[in-house]
């Protein structure tokens, strides 16, 4: 019988354990610890359209400078404890994140937090040519939640990704007819690694013409 | 009487080598239906039947890195069940590929192949 993937793949089990956990206390509690400790909001469809609107390359992609840090921070930041009218003492509590340490230290903080917002989000289709969408993502969110359960606009803008993609995963199994298949950020990643250094090494036992035993 | 299993098995996450290349495999189900003979006499009352093994065929969601997706007619050897021992499949259906960051998923169909 094939081999089980959390017997034979290093750290397959811990990232399977680290899904699950992430997913579960998304619905504890509307905000989170980064890595380098700072208080945050999970990150939701409203903080996307701020990261948008002010142009974050956090979001939008390209180099990360101390001020786009301190931005990005500001538009995630926990609102009980730093109000609209806190942001210039915001700044001030968080210069120190302009040094090269706490940077970087915060820099990959921010990149977890992302990895793990978007980890369940759907596979898109890969598909040639240059494709251009006719409406917001934010949009087809709000149709889909509204459609399927009735929720308000702001209500769902407010929900943080992290939940709101795992209900997405819960309607697309259950409007589909035959089991559906999703990718599973870490646990696959894992896994694929794995494979990828079986097929480096060369150690699979198949050949291109696989002949079963007598 | 070659009836012997007439059921779709699930075997979840398992990693399946296809064309000499690993891959990670999902929701990998393998169909062992049957085909039956009817006999009537000839009032058109049933007076005999004949059940045996039909085409094997499965269906599998490939989880892939940089690899390329297997091709129709890809081969692979594999042990889906411990009393029939070593099969080997072809692709049969490469379906969408889909991707999130760096992570491809492609769902393929394949067939047991009778002589190997």
């Amino acid at each position: 019988m094939p081999p089980r993937l959390s017997e034979v793949v290093p750290g397959y089990k811990e990232a399977v354990e680290r899904e699950l956990t992430l997913r579960e206390t998304a619905f504890l509690c509307d905000r989170t610890v980064l890595a380098n400790g700072l208080r945050v909001r999970q990150f939701t469809p409203t903080h996307m359209l701020q990261a948008l609107y002010s142009e974050s390359p956090f979001v939008m992609g390209g180099n990360v400078q101390g001020e786009h840090l301190l931005q990005f921070l500001w538009i995630i930041r926990d609102p009980t404890l730093w109000k609209d009218e806190d942001k210039q003492r915001f700044i001030s509590a968080h210069l120190y994140l302009l040094q090269p340490a706490p940077f970087l230290e915060a820099f990959h903080a921010i990149q977890q937090y992302m990895e793990e917002t978007f980890m369940d989000r759907p596979a898109a289709a890969e598909v040639a040519g240059e494709h251009t969408s006719y409406y917001s993502n934010v949009a087809e969110l709000v149709d889909i939640f509204g459609h399927e359960y009735g929720w308000e606009e702001q209500y769902i803008l407010n929900l943080p990704y992290i939940r709101l993609y795992q209900y997405l995963r819960c309607i697309i199994a259950r409007n589909s007819l035959e089991e559906v298949s999703f990718i599973n950020r870490f646990s696959d990643l894992a896994a694929i690694a794995w494979a990828g250094m079986q097929n480096r090494v060369g150690s699979s036992p198949a050949s291109e013409n696989p002949q079963p035993t007598p | 009487m070659a009836l012997k299993n007439d059921g779709a098995i699930n075997y979840g996450s398992m990693p399946l080598t296809i064309a000499a290349v690993t891959y990670i495999a999902q929701n990998v189900k393998v169909n062992r239906p049957t085909f039956k003979i009817e006999s009537r006499d000839h009032l058109n009352r049933p007076d005999g039947k004949v059940t045996d093994d039909d085409f094997v065929t499965g269906t599998a969601t490939l989880k892939l890195g940089q690899n390329r997706v297997p091709k129709n007619g890809d081969e692979f050897l594999e042990t889906f069940d411990s009393e029939l021992g070593n099969e080997v499949f072809y692709i049969t259906n490469v379906g969408q590929s889909f991707e999130q960051a760096g992570i491809r998923m492609v769902e393929v169909a394949f067939d047991k192949k009778y002589n190997t």
